[in-house]
């Protein structure tokens, strides 16, 4: 469990108040153009296809503006997918060829809020099966099963694999009040949960409030070192949508009336160690931390491919 | 080595006898470490009294006149007939401190003299007139000011030694180690300046003496008390408080010394934090010192010290949903016994108790979580001094440390669901030292310190050693080793060579070759010292980290030694040094140092320094050119060479003291230093509808240079009074300069909304901080 992560947020807080008679003041980096690398973020589900984005970095400060941005999404690379026994090559397609009733579909994987961000701002481009229109694609994620990724573009070749663990339901998922009755219309959310042996598994978690998409929290992967084989309970943060201002005191909370719907995914090593390490560098800077490499698991690129063992579990707070 | 100690011993065999004693402070009894005691014959053969005050100087039967001197007090002569073996005890008065009357010129030349290279010794009172943040005196910020010795970054009391880690430094209060120095995340050191003697910086040509460290020795000594009366003394700052009380027990026998020093940022801050994000929080430290000594004949002496230090950071969330306490410090305790005995043979015999405790204590509702981590010693130790005749100072003793290291360990409970890091345990670990040096001369010219250090580390059970598949994470394995089995162990042979040879009366060449070995490890993924970093034992998976120090110096001194200049190489070769990996996060449950890469690692570089230590304007000028640079196959710099966080290619100190008046006092510091290399983000990428950011190469950036300008004013009461009292204004930061505390990177706008702005920003902490204190004594 991350709770390590109390003395940092602990260390955060004291360098913060340090911080209170600092000075900020920006600063224009002398630095050479970095080389831009490929990013790949991929997922597969049990019953979903392969969904695919690749973009570049983005090598430089200021101000970016994705659209006009020529090489930020990557077209025409040749993306193929193995499950060992059975291969298909992925096409690509972008936003703006796509018909209108995909969109949601689109903005689920992408994490955007059609209703707050008012539609797409970019034209999204996604690689996934040639079958997706049918609604009944053959090649689809199942449990048990390594996935194996490859992408070839221009002279540039990309590897990794994944594979998915089957999904560990939660026991239960219910909600306490928040601890100052003050608050009486923010809520947590509970998850008991009995964790299998051996030692060795990981999960991540994902939480939707009502229509909006699933988000992740700031904080979103556990192993079960310290809780292996134990039947627990404890609380998760609600996903938290990026676009949206961060307030303190309602983070992490629900409100009554809200209907959760939460998605936990059981995930291998490498999945669990990219999130880990992304996360924790994002919540963390300054002079008591220094720069945490998100571990890839793409051999040639950035990002990650990751297979989840998916189990959903609805819950409406009344 | 041993054949040439053995054989310069017997060339003595004439008539001679051993003139010995103690000098100490007339005033307060306090014993006066590194004094001179000299003869002038045809050439002048001389000691120095060790850290006990103890001298001892075998020289042929005859009368001498015999000078005692130590700095800012007045010589003493005294003519001996030496005939037979003699004791005598000396007491030196306090002369006006740096007045040129009162030093006479012959033993100013120590720094020609003796076969010490990069050591240098402070006396508490320099450190008092020079200036300091919020004007706490702080005996770790004033070694930054020397050559060699690089500030881990502003205001901070972590410092590099010669390229070497915070961890490579070897600090000792009255022979216990201390883990962690710093209070508030290291901007003030844990050492109270009132209940301190005297410090000893060793950056180079470590005698056989110490062990266990790569880069440097910091020597702190406490004060005794005074033996002869009563005193108070105190001060009243913007940060903290203090109060000092000392006094005879019996008189011109026992004395003991109590020391406490508190914050009150608390007490100030809090209200003002009232309705604001960081309403809750709170935070002071203090720290007591305390020591006592009982002379029970002029053979046998004993002293019992002791030091206890807390930080507290506690929060309270304002609606008390969430409640966490953060309590942390040191707790040293030393028991010495000097015996005599003969008059040319000292022992210490010491017991030295020391620990370092982090914790972390919080309620979240049903949730209760304790986190904890620390390191405890037992150490015994016995030290010998030798002094067969005038030419020779043996030294020889042995020491033995049992170490406990306490990794993060948790435990809490939800409702009744009770978890904790069961799994792990404590790492245990024997460490035994055996050493013997000698320090003669060859010739009238030619004077050798030669040494040799035996090492023995081991790490034994009880353990379990948890064994993880290729995945790095799921245990496959454990294996457990029973009480005292051992895991691992290592032993070394360090050889310590300096030597030094007279060009002229004001010159001398120097040069040295130290070998050191260090078991224990502490990997600090922050530029300074932090509570939560946690040391670690060697064990199958560390390797002891290993150093070779080669230096040569040219010392020189102008005008009846009233200037001291030197230049020293040196080039420092290191093995078995550890990062953290590039995705390192640290975790509970995991053990540290399946975290670490190992590499190696060197520094190289020259120190110019220049010091005025006499009359009314004094001070010095260092200067140091130097790289320090690290290569780590299992990083993703490979083979490259990359610069550490402790390289600092230019370092400029400039000390100026100035003795204004009787009653006026003023001093200015200014330092340079070339920016801190770290690593930046060079690109950016998009996952999860999210920015995240690409690092560029590690330590690839170097942040602006680093310099500052301190002054400050002391006011002292009219002399003749019956107490002291004093007034210091100080500025810190002069002309405010927004030096590169860390830089980061931020956004605005998002990637949803199709168009970000990225801005990298450098925070700097101290701006222009004036401050005043008001000390007194009676």
């Amino acid at each position: 469990m991350k709770q390590s992560n109390i003395y940092f947020s602990l260390i955060t807080a004291a360098t913060i108040s340090l911080m209170l008679g600092s000075c900020t003041t920006d600063i224009t980096l002398d630095i050479p153009a970095p080389e831009q690398k490929i990013v790949v973020e991929g997922t597969i589900e049990p019953g979903l296809p392969p969904i695919i984005s690749l973009t570049s970095t983005v090598p430089f400060y200021g101000e970016v503006n994705f659209n006009e941005l020529d090489n930020f999404y990557v077209h025409d690379a040749q993306v193929t997918v193995s499950d060992g026994v059975n291969t298909v090559e992925l096409v690509e397609y972008c936003l703006n060829d796509l018909p209108e009733e995909l969109l949601p579909l689109v903005a689920e994987f992408l994490g955007v809020d059609l209703d707050t961000a008012g539609g797409f701002a970019v034209n999204v481009c996604l690689y996934t099966v040639p079958d997706i229109f049918t609604g009944f694609p053959e090649f689809v994620g199942e449990v048990g099963k390594t996935y194996t990724l490859n992408i070839n573009y221009e002279d540039q070749v990309l590897t990794s694999s994944t594979t998915m663990f089957p999904p560990v339901p939660p026991d239960s998922i219910y909600w306490e009040p928040h601890g100052n009755p003050e608050n009486d219309t923010l809520v947590r959310l509970y998850i008991a949960l009995s964790e299998p042996d051996p030692q060795g598994n990981f999960y991540r978690y994902f939480t939707r409030q009502n229509s909006e998409p699933f988000y992740s929290g700031y904080s979103s992967v556990f192993d079960d070192n310290l809780i292996n084989g134990q039947s627990f309970k404890f609380t998760v943060d609600r996903g938290f949508n990026p676009s949206e201002e961060f307030n303190q005191d309602t983070y992490g909370y629900f409100w009554k009336g809200d209907t959760i719907i939460l998605k936990w995914c059981s995930i291998d090593f490498p999945t669990y160690d990219f999130w880990r390490t992304l996360e924790f560098d994002s919540g963390t800077d300054g002079p008591f931390s220094s720069a945490t490499i998100a571990q890839t698991n793409i051999i040639g690129g950035l990002g990650i491919w990751c297979a989840y063992g998916a189990a959903y579990d609805t819950l409406i707070v009344e | 080595m041993f054949w040439m100690l053995t054989c310069s011993i017997l060339v003595f065999a004439q008539s001679k006898y051993t003139l010995s004693g103690y000098i100490k402070d007339g005033s307060s009894g306090e014993d006066l470490i590194g004094a001179n005691v000299y003869v002038k014959t045809d050439q002048v053969i001389g000691t120095a009294t060790n850290v006990y005050g103890f001298f001892s100087m075998t020289l042929p039967a005859g009368i001498y006149d015999v000078t005692f001197s130590y700095i800012g007090y007045e010589d003493q002569v005294k003519t001996i007939d030496l005939n037979s073996d003699q004791r005598i005890n000396v007491s030196l008065k306090q002369g006006e401190i740096l007045e040129e009357v009162v030093i006479k010129e012959e033993r100013n030349d120590a720094n020609i003299q003796s076969t010490d290279m990069g050591t240098v010794e402070l006396n508490i009172e320099q450190i008092k007139t020079i200036p300091v943040l919020f004007g706490e005196v702080d005996i770790l910020k004033t070694i930054q000011l020397l050559p060699g010795v690089g500030g881990a970054g502003e205001g901070n009391t972590g410092f590099y030694v010669r390229g070497g880690g915070p961890d490579q430094n070897l600090i000792l209060l009255d022979e216990a180690v201390v883990y962690n120095t710093g209070h508030l995340f290291g901007f003030f050191s844990v050492f109270n300046s009132d209940a301190i003697k005297n410090v000893t910086l060793i950056k180079g040509g470590m005698p056989a003496q110490y062990g266990g460290r790569l880069s440097s020795v910091v020597d702190v000594q406490m004060k005794e008390g005074n033996n002869q009366q009563y005193h108070a003394e105190g001060g009243i700052g913007l940060i903290a408080s203090r109060l000092t009380i000392q006094g005879p027990i019996v008189k011109d026998k026992s004395s003991f010394i109590v020391s406490g020093r508190r914050t009150y940022i608390d007490a100030i801050v809090t209200p003002f934090l009232k309705g604001t994000e960081f309403e809750g929080n709170g935070y002071y430290f203090y720290d007591l010192n305390t020591k006592v000594n009982y002379k029970f004949d002029d053979k046998n002496r004993i002293f019992l010290s002791g030091y206890f230090g807390q930080d507290v950071f506690n929060y309270v969330a304002p609606d008390n949903t969430l409640n966490i306490s953060v309590p942390w410090g040191n707790a040293t305790a030393t028991a010495r016994w000097n015996h005599l005995f003969s008059d040319q043979l000292f022992m210490n015999v010491s017991a030295i108790y020391n620990s370092f405790d982090f914790s972390v204590k919080s309620e979240f509702q049903d949730f209760n979580f304790n986190l904890f981590s620390g390191v405890k010693d037992w150490n015994g130790k016995v030290d010998f001094d030798y002094y067969p005749g005038a030419n020779h100072a043996i030294k020889f003793g042995a020491n033995y440390i049992f170490h406990t290291f306490t990794p993060y360990s948790a435990e809490g409970n939800f409702d009744d669901v009770e978890f904790g890091t069961d799994t792990l345990s404590n790492k245990l670990a024997h460490e035994a030292g055996i050493y013997i040096q000698d320090e003669f001369d060859v010739s009238k010219r030619l004077k050798i310190n030669v040494g040799v250090r035996g090492s023995y580390f081991a790490q034994v059970g009880p353990y379990n050693d948890i064994i993880y598949g290729d995945d790095n994470s799921t245990i496959v394995d454990t294996v457990s080793y029973e009480n005292g089995e051992k895991i691992a162990d290592y032993t070394a042979l360090e050889p310590r060579f300096n030597a030094r040879f007279i060009v002229d009366p004001q010159s001398s060449i120097k040069a040295g070759i130290t070998f050191t070995n260090q078991f224990i490890h502490l990997v600090s993924s922050s530029t300074s010292t932090l509570p939560t970093d946690l040391w670690i034992p060697s064990s199958a998976k560390v390797k002891p980290q290993i150093g070779v120090q080669y230096s040569i110096g040219y010392f020189r001194n102008f005008f009846d030694n009233k200037y001291e200049t030197s230049v020293e190489i040196y080039y420092k070769d290191l093995k078995n040094q550890i990062e953290y990996a590039d995705g390192y996060v640290p975790e509970l449950g995991s053990d540290i140092e399946d975290n670490f890469v190992f590499g190696r690692g060197r520094s190289y570089g020259a120190e110019f320094f220049i010091k005025k230590a006499k009359g009314k304007f004094n001070g010095w000028i260092g200067y140091t050119l130097s790289k320090t640079e690290r290569q780590f196959d299992n990083l993703s710099t490979g083979t490259a060479w990359f610069p550490t966080k402790y390289d600092r290619i230019h370092d400029l100190e400039v000390v100026a003291v100035y003795q204004l008046s009787e009653r006026w006092d003023l001093s200015s510091t200014f330092v340079y230093a070339t920016g801190q290399a770290t690593t930046i983000v060079e690109s950016f990428y998009v996952i999860g509808g999210q920015l995240q950011t690409d690092y560029g190469p590690r330590n690839g950036y170097r942040m602006p240079a680093y310099h500052r300008c301190d002054v400050s004013a002391t006011l002292k009461n009219k002399p003749g009074k019956k107490y002291e009292s004093s007034w210091n204004f100080s500025i810190y930061n002069v002309y405010s300069r927004k030096n590169p505390y860390f830089i980061y990177t931020t956004w605005e706008g998002d990637f949803a909304y199709g168009a970000v702005d990225v801005q990298a920003k450098q925070v700097s902490i101290f701006p222009i901080i004036p401050s005043v204190t008001w000390n007194f004594k009676f």
